[in-house]
């Protein structure tokens, strides 16, 4: 039996869409689909403003990804686009971004399922639960629970609030890489297993020469404060170390510098 | 006249198969065991989805396997194309219906072998393509 194509609104494909795939939890996101809003998300990305800021939750950055990972567009066509755009503005940084996925996809064709394995031993010598933390959303920390709303609400998440909620799930909740992984592909709409699994085995130190992690000074600058000051655990913030410290807390093994 | 089975990695009329065969009929499948396993969120579902509404494309539920092949007889195709995926499902999925494989677009041609134990060493190469692209 075909699907339908014929709806008069989101509202009506939403509900289409509760009845075909009922064990399919929640609901759209406000991020719509389709090369239209795709191309709408191209042009009002300013490509030269993404080095300077793309380290800030409300940085310059490009929320291309769910469109290249379904091939609405190739890697190469977005480079050409800001390449076009902006003749004379410093891209290099975003190229380097676009090849990092480039980069993995081809590691994702040379292992196969192999990207669910360790590529390497971890460097931390500490031992992981298989399973996701019971709490995730409900950790009592401002900043890793609003990460994980937002990913629950809309199925994107600022590289750098990914980067902080994986090292919060490996490092300090230590469950194992993959439980995080298959949790990140469930909501992502970016979510494909080469970029989202390898870079998880990258913050697990699977597949990187030592673990990766901040502490809340990193997190609070680059969120610009705007969970530490209402965070009920202010004054009780598990990241409000130095890095010798935490890494002293978190790993066995002395991480390499 | 061969039949386009486009999968969650070519949702785009600009992909290699729709390029290759601009008239052949194309079929998408929601494939119910891996989206079962995977547990993808409605989220996930509807954002393919919304992409599908923009193709020329037939969308079904079920087996991919089942149903990509009875649909070319369907429609009286004689062989099935799709686009290459790193996903080893996918390119299971593609040989068991003996489909014809077009590789994706490159982001960059890189000569000789490419050392992808680490992003440095790759980037090494890529970065010197890229640089005389831009120069």
């Amino acid at each position: 039996m075909n699907l339908r194509t014929d709806f008069s609104s989101r509202q009506d494909l939403e509900s289409y869409l509760h009845e075909q795939f009922p064990e399919a939890a929640g609901n759209l996101s406000p991020i719509p689909g389709g090369r239209r809003s795709g191309e709408e998300t191209l042009r009002k990305f300013q490509a030269p403003g993404y080095e300077a800021s793309r380290n800030l939750l409300s940085g310059v950055v490009s929320k291309l990804s769910p469109y290249i990972r379904h091939g609405l567009f190739t890697l190469r066509e977005v480079l050409n686009q800001v390449r076009t755009a902006f003749p004379e503005g410093r891209l290099d940084k975003f190229a380097q971004e676009l090849a990092w996925r480039d980069y993995w996809r081809r590691v994702h064709y040379e292992v196969g399922d192999g990207i669910w394995q360790d590529r390497e031993r971890p460097k931390t010598g500490v031992a992981y639960s298989p399973d996701l933390p019971d709490n995730v959303g409900r950790t009592g920390l401002a900043c890793m629970d609003a990460f994980a709303a937002e990913l629950d609400a809309t199925g994107y998440l600022h590289n750098h609030a990914r980067m902080w909620m994986a090292a919060y799930v490996v490092h300090w909740q230590r469950s194992a890489w993959q439980a995080g992984a298959g949790w990140f592909l469930r909501h992502l709409l970016d979510g494909d297993p080469a970029s989202n699994n390898l870079s998880w085995q990258w913050v697990a130190s699977s597949f990187s020469h030592k673990p990766y992690f901040f502490n809340r000074e990193n997190l609070e600058h680059c969120s610009e404060g705007r969970f530490c000051k209402s965070c009920p655990r202010n004054q009780d913030c598990p990241f409000d170390k130095t890095y010798p410290e935490l890494a002293a807390e978190l790993f066995n093994e002395e991480p390499r510098r | 006249m061969k039949l386009i089975w486009v999968h969650e990695d070519c949702l785009h009329r600009q992909s290699p198969a729709f390029k290759s065969y601009p008239d052949a009929p194309a079929i998408y499948v929601f494939d119910v065991v891996e989206l079962n396993r995977s547990g993808w969120t409605l989220k996930r579902i509807g954002f393919v989805y919304e992409c599908l509404l923009e193709l020329p494309v037939t969308i079904r539920r079920g087996d991919p396997i089942v149903e990509v092949p009875r649909f070319a007889e369907e429609r009286g195709c004689v062989g099935i194309v799709t686009v290459a995926s790193p996903e080893v499902r996918i390119s299971r999925q593609a040989q068991a219906m003996h489909a014809e494989i077009l590789p994706e677009d490159p982001f960059v041609e890189l000569e000789g072998n490419v050392d992808l134990t680490r992003f440095s060493r790759y980037w090494r190469k890529a970065e010197r393509v890229l640089a005389k692209e831009s120069a």
